[in-house]
């Protein structure tokens, strides 16, 4: 454990992708810097091209980074190749958005959930039976699934093997990349509840990557905000649905329906789309779309400061965290 | 259902007769299958007691014969064993089933199919016994004047050749060539084929640059060409005959191979078979070769077809496999200038590989429905 | 009423037997209103979309009921008359916008001769009609996007193009199937608002079907709510948000999550059932905080309670 508990550390990273001679390179990660406290659960948030799916990747090393460092526990990942990279992992694991491809349709659950300790033989044969017994029953799964199949199973409970699956290691870091986001609305919330209940009994720090701001809030500490590659707004959950400083930010959660409002939202619509990865911009990524842009954010791209304590934003015209934004 | 210790006893005792157990059990259909199947077995090997006694001193296909037969007979008693064992527990299932029964309990239901692998069983078991169970020797020549171009009947049901070679035991121990040259060449292809494409696939970039480079050299050469140049340069038996087609189609294979490696190692369950930290083996055998290995099942069923013809045609223009070891092509070729009056000699081993060919084709088209995927999705009837 | 939807089944060929996607629903929608049919997955939402102008996939089939479009019911039309109500009376937007755009025709081809089909428009007319309306739809520049194809086109316009089809033939009533769900929360928000305003400048009727309930009761007149096949719910948008009366309806907004509240969620116990495990009598019963005996005898009737159509015989009038 390094300096104040944090758990993982990612400073300039960056993802780039070539597309061979004369096409510029697919920038899917722009520079992206991050802490996760042992813990805490640090929400990710964005919309298509921002580039969270990729971090929740690179953090795992299941994507090469291009650039940047990750240290786990002290440890710079990239630096760490074979061996040592698959002793790591037992450390940091992964649930997937798609249940319905994250797992092998070939394998029996009772298979694919201990299949991570026979891989690293963490527990003896003999006990293999009731660890998987012990693992279904955190997620609220019988064991009588054991011996089914993935496509005998609905989405929700598929969701809860590949969580019982992550589990099996006893993880410090868990990156749920769109967990619930294939999952329907009464399903989304049991699952949600199984994550609450992983940070609170087990203590396991959590890298929460969804489009869904809602969603994240009831689970995340704090929230980072992407958009284009790059992470415009960072700041604790209360802080950031309270007094988002970042244009971005306000138009995002002005863009979130909410049901039983007595009166619709103001509306802060953005013109245009998120920008599609393969074009390489000067200045503010956000610009062509911004409420607020001035001729300075297209020529010089705003850098991450803090407005507020533990609050920080890369904007020229966000007010200073002190001021009520209006 | 019998519940007390010493019934279940006395059921699983009966059971050491193939078939028994299960008639009463009422698990009527495998019982009559086990039957028949042990039934048969022990009747060839009556029906043949004489050559069975003989065979120790007899030669090595006779003594594989007889052993392969009294194997099966071993496997149906101990088989009929262990499922009646499995039918006395409580509810007579292991869980539920996996992706490969469900597709196998497709295949069962496609009749054309299965009535192909029956006719493929037959010809193997034929091909296979064939020491034992051939009426004549297959290169005896006897009083040939008095025997020659005997058209079909009861002691020679495929008629005399010109030698006077009785055609049906010829016939079935062409069947020994010709199957065991379709399908050692098709094991031979496949597998090289599987393990250069799935390690291309798999680690791509240099790896794969390299192999496929030679994939591609290969696959230059026109495969008959090739093959007329291997067999000029080499004697034609048997191995010799496998090792020439193999070589000769595993690039196809490892092509093909590699693409659905390259599909499947992007999907989910292979990313979080590394997230868990599978070492880049297991990964690809226990992950991703499963998945490959449908499609590669429905394409080594039609290589064998492939490599039968093949076969067939180098033997037919007196390349492959040479008189008077019988092979079902040169027993065309030697019939093809008596067509008019000695139809039989031709028409009995043109009959068979047609049948052979065609019956590998439709079960390979019944493996690419079952193994199917999305059959599964296909939920509606 | 522009559209009576009377005892809809439409059924599904499995190995077991047929199975009920759409399980008797009933409903009207009249002329300039918006209304919004919101379910789970698997509710039958979709197919009830596609019924209304009999377009439901094969293997399914519609196995009863009448749909009734401006007095004549859709299902018993010639198809003649059938080619002139779909585009030209009643119009489809699709989730997926390349099930509605062609990907091998300029989009600006594409919704001109819909206009010549139902309009009567000659070439240059209908290319005209073309550009007003993805001028209309809110694309910059629209003549330019006319020469395009769908591919050159961002998920918000291509959208927004597939809207430009539907209504070219200028219907009284169009069906959106899940418009918005592939697209990102803020072109979303930008998508659903374009969707009420072309309703409303062209008085037309809008069926607006999502699995998204916030998103439709922002914005339609009138709610509908389904579960495993039937209509459990219909009333006023704001007060059926508010005030649900189902139980399913508000175990569902139990276990939304909405920005800023600060209750927990309340997750529904059990997975929806298929359409081949449905329970006797009220489907919902089974994971029903108020579910017993009692209602599995039959099936519950939509019934007024308050100010709206309740199915649940738990729920006092």
């Amino acid at each position: 454990m390094t300096a104040a508990g944090v758990l993982l550390s990612v400073r300039g990273l960056e993802k780039w992708f070539s597309r061979g001679r004369g096409a510029p390179p697919v920038r899917a990660v722009d520079g992206v810097d991050a802490d996760l406290r042992a813990g805490e659960v640090l929400g990710l948030v964005g919309e298509s091209g921002s580039g969270k799916t990729t971090v929740g990747r690179c953090i795992l090393k299941l994507i090469e980074p291009s650039a940047g460092t990750i240290r786990f526990d002290g440890t710079d990942l990239r630096s760490l190749g074979g061996r040592a990279l698959r002793q790591t992992r037992r450390r940091l694991q992964m649930v997937f958005q798609d249940p319905y491809s994250s797992l092998n349709p070939r394998m029996q659950v009772g298979q694919i959930v201990s299949e991570p300790l026979r891989v690293h033989r963490a527990t003896p044969r003999s006990d293999m039976g009731e660890r998987v017994r012990e693992l279904l029953g955190r997620v609220d799964l019988s064991e009588d699934f054991a011996g089914h199949y993935p496509h005998e199973m609905s989405g929700g409970q598929r969701q809860r093997v590949a969580i019982a699956r992550a589990l099996a290691l006893e993880p410090e870091l868990i990156v749920a990349d769109e967990p619930v986001a294939a999952l329907d609305v009464s399903v989304q919330a049991q699952i949600l509840g199984i994550f609450l209940d992983l940070k609170k009994h087990h203590g396991i720090a959590m890298l929460f990557i969804s489009h869904d701001i809602a969603v994240v809030e009831r689970i995340a500490d704090r929230i980072a905000v992407m958009y284009a590659g790059r992470i415009v707004e960072e700041a604790s959950t209360k802080r950031l649905l309270a007094r988002p400083l970042h244009p971005y930010t306000r138009a995002l959660l002005a863009a979130v329906p909410v049901a039983g409002a007595a009166e619709p939202p103001p509306r802060l619509r953005l013109r245009g789309e998120p920008p599609p990865p393969s074009v390489t911009l000067s200045g503010c990524p956000f610009a062509s779309r911004c409420p607020l842009v001035e001729d300075r954010c297209r020529v010089e791209a705003p850098t991450i400061e803090e407005k507020a304590p533990g609050h920080v934003t890369a904007c020229h015209v966000a007010p200073s965290g002190v001021t009520p934004a209006t | 259902m019998p519940r007390m210790a010493t019934e279940r006893l006395a059921v699983r005792a009966r059971a050491l007769v193939p078939g028994l157990a299960h008639w009463s059990l009422g698990s009527r259909g495998r019982a009559a299958r086990l039957m028949l199947g042990a039934g048969t077995a022990l009747g060839v090997l009556g029906w043949r007691r004489d050559r069975v006694l003989g065979a120790r001193d007899g030669s090595l296909d006779l003594k594989i014969a007889v052993a392969s037969l009294v194997l099966f007979l071993a496997v149906c008693v101990a088989f009929s064993w262990w499922d009646a064992g499995r039918l006395l527990r409580e509810d007579g299932s292991t869980g539920s089933p996996g992706p490969w029964h469900l597709a196998m309990r497709r295949l069962r239901s496609n009749r054309l199919a299965a009535a192909s692998a029956w006719v493929i069983l037959l010809m193997g078991a034929g091909a296979l016994l064939a020491p034992l169970v051939a009426p004549h020797d297959p290169t005896a020549i006897g009083d040939v004047l008095n025997t020659r171009f005997l058209p079909p009947s009861w002691s020679h049901p495929f008629g005399t050749d010109q030698f006077g070679r009785d055609l049906f035991s010829r016939a079935l121990y062409g069947a020994r060539v010709s199957l065991s040259v379709g399908l050692l060449a098709m094991l031979l292809a496949t597998t090289v084929g599987t393990l250069v494409g799935a390690v291309a696939g798999y680690f791509g970039d240099a790896v794969d640059g390299i192999l496929m480079r030679i994939v591609d050299v290969w696959i230059a050469f026109p495969a008959f060409y090739l093959m007329l140049l291997l067999v000029g340069v080499f004697d034609t038996n048997v191995p010799t005959l496998v090792a020439i087609l193999g070589l000769a189609a595993w690039p196809a294979t490892a092509r093909f191979v590699r693409g659905e490696m390259l599909s499947l190692r992007a999907r989910d369950y292979a990313e979080a078979a590394r997230a868990i930290g599978c070492s880049p083996g297991r990964i690809m055998f226990r992950h991703l070769l499963p998945g490959a290995l449908s499609p590669i099942l429905v394409t080594a069923a039609l290589s064998v077809a492939g490599m039968i013809g093949a076969e067939a045609g180098l033997s037919f223009l007196g390349l492959g496999i040479r008189p008077p070891t019988p092979s079902w092509g040169n027993m065309i070729a030697a019939g093809k200038d008596s067509l008019i009056h000695a139809w039989w000699v031709a028409f009995f081993p043109g009959g068979l590989l047609t049948v052979t060919l065609v019956s590998f084709g439709l079960l390979a088209d019944g493996l690419r429905d079952a193994l199917d995927p999305r059959a599964e999705m296909r939920k509606y009837v | 009423m522009l559209l009576s939807v009377r005892d809809l089944r439409v059924g599904f060929p499995f190995e077991q037997g047929e199975a009920w996607a759409v399980d008797g629903v009933s409903f009207d929608i009249a002329e300039g209103e918006t209304v919004g049919l919101v379910g789970e997955s698997g509710c039958g939402k979709s197919t009830v979309a596609r019924s209304v102008l009999d377009l439901v996939p094969e293997p399914g089939r519609v196995a009863g009921g009448r749909i009734l479009f401006e007095g004549r019911d859709v299902l018993t039309l010639e198809p003649r008359e059938l080619r002139d109500v779909r585009g030209g009376r009643i119009g489809l937007v699709f989730q997926d916008p390349s099930a509605s755009l062609n990907p091998v025709l300029r989009v600006g081809d594409q919704i001109a001769e819909v206009a010549r089909l139902h309009l009567g428009l000659d070439r240059a007319a209908s290319r005209a009609e073309a550009v007003r309306l993805l001028g209309d739809v809110g694309m910059p520049d629209p003549e330019k996007w006319t020469r395009a194809f769908p591919f050159e086109l961002s998920g918000g316009m291509r959208q927004r193009a597939a809207l430009a089809l539907g209504i070219s033939g200028r219907p009284r009533l169009l069906i959106a199937d899940e418009p918005t769900a592939a697209l990102d929360v803020t072109v979303q928000a930008v998508i659903a608002d374009l969707f009420g305003e072309i309703q409303e400048r062209r008085g037309m009727s809008l069926l607006f079907v999502s699995h998204d309930l916030a998103l439709v009761a922002e914005r339609a007149d009138r709610i509908m709510v389904m579960y495993a096949g039937r209509i459990v719910e219909i009333g006023r948008a704001t007060s059926v948000v508010s005030e649900p009366c189902h139980p399913y309806t508000r175990a569902l907004l139990r276990a939304m999550p909405v920005l800023g509240a600060e209750e927990p969620l309340e997750a529904i116990p059990g997975s929806v059932p298929g359409p081949l495990d449905r329970p006797p009598g009220c489907s919902f019963h089974p994971r029903c905080a108020l579910g017993d005996q009692e209602c599995t005898a039959e099936r519950p009737a939509l019934r007024t309670v308050g100010d709206r159509l309740c199915a649940c015989i738990k729920v006092e009038s």
